[in-house]
């Protein structure tokens, strides 16, 4: 809270501020970072790993083994969520599970599985995009962007 | 509470620092010199390029296979090396393509063209092996080095 603000409260709350902010447990925030550090990492070796994989046993290249990935990633996050793994890792983990491309996954499955007593058209259908839908919606808008931008770039800046 | 946070501290500079003493240890670079056991097909142009490609130390291993227009060459890059991919790979590019102004160079970093590579040198060594086989191999891997998604 801003100082401004704070001058503006009564005695009485700024005691209790003073006394919440005592009491209050203080956040492990290395340990936490450690924890979402490690986990993250992990989260990226086992897509390396499914990278790898494509590579050596299908036709992707490094260049074109990363969408396969991401949707393999997906897919197995979407289950872990199902069966309720994945609730576990991300009250253990964080960050370390949300910002990985599983959290993804993880968004939408529970965000059906959250609205499935509403039924399934409104309840399922409405809100499986609640989360995950600005995250498309950002990501293929500046997409577009960026690639009008190069496109006019790279056709009319005569490079 | 003061050890605990020395322990982390401990951990996390080994954890960072740990990985960061090995890289050169790139004495067993694999390179199959192909001595040209088969006559019909002159991979001549392709072990030349692979000693000169080889001279760098940033490489850990190469593969190259050519026929009478194009060479393809392929090679694996040190992981501490890899932060500078783009212009490393410019900078071998620009180099093969001065030494063979004759050809059409095809040059790559990727895992998946090396191991293409690696199968198609392994076949050019046997004996039924002929030109169109080795124009068609060459003509796919490099479909697939141009591929984008």
């Amino acid at each position: 809270m801003t100082d401004k603000k704070k001058k503006k409260l009564p005695p009485d709350a700024l005691k209790y501020q003073a006394f919440q902010q005592q009491r209050e447990v203080k956040r492990p925030l290395l340990k936490n970072c450690l924890k979402a550090f490690l986990v993250g990492g992990f989260i990226c070796l086992i897509g390396q790993l499914i990278s790898t994989f494509y590579i050596y046993y299908f036709n992707f290249t490094e260049q074109t083994a990363g969408n396969p990935t991401t949707a393999t990633l997906i897919f197995l996050t979407m289950l872990l969520t199902g069966f309720g793994v994945y609730d576990r890792i991300g009250q253990f983990a964080g960050a370390g599970s949300a910002v990985p491309v599983t959290g993804f996954g993880n968004a939408v499955i529970s965000a059906a599985i959250e609205h499935k007593t509403e039924g399934f058209i409104l309840g399922v259908g409405g809100n499986i995009f609640k989360i995950a839908g600005p995250v498309i919606v950002y990501g293929v808008f500046s997409a577009f962007i960026v690639a009008l931008i190069k496109t006019i770039i790279l056709e009319w800046g005569g490079f | 509470m003061n050890r605990k946070k020395a322990i982390i501290t401990v951990s996390l500079f080994f954890l960072l620092f740990g990985c960061g003493t090995d890289s050169n240890t790139d004495q067993n670079k694999q390179d199959t010199p192909i001595t040209g056991s088969n006559k019909l097909i002159d991979q001549q142009p392709s072990a030349d390029a692979k000693e000169m490609i080889n001279k760098h130390e940033e490489i850990s291993a190469i593969k190259a296979v050519n026929n009478s227009e194009t060479i393809v060459v392929a090679v694996k890059v040190n992981h501490s090396e890899r932060f500078t991919l783009k212009s490393l790979r410019k900078k071998m590019e620009k180099e093969l393509k001065d030494s063979f102004p004759k050809l059409d160079v095809e040059f790559s970093t990727d895992l998946k063209i090396f191991l293409e590579l690696e199968k198609l040198e392994e076949e050019i060594q046997a004996d039924h092996f002929t030109e169109d086989k080795l124009d068609k191999g060459l003509k796919e891997i490099i479909k697939l080095s141009k591929e984008q998604t």
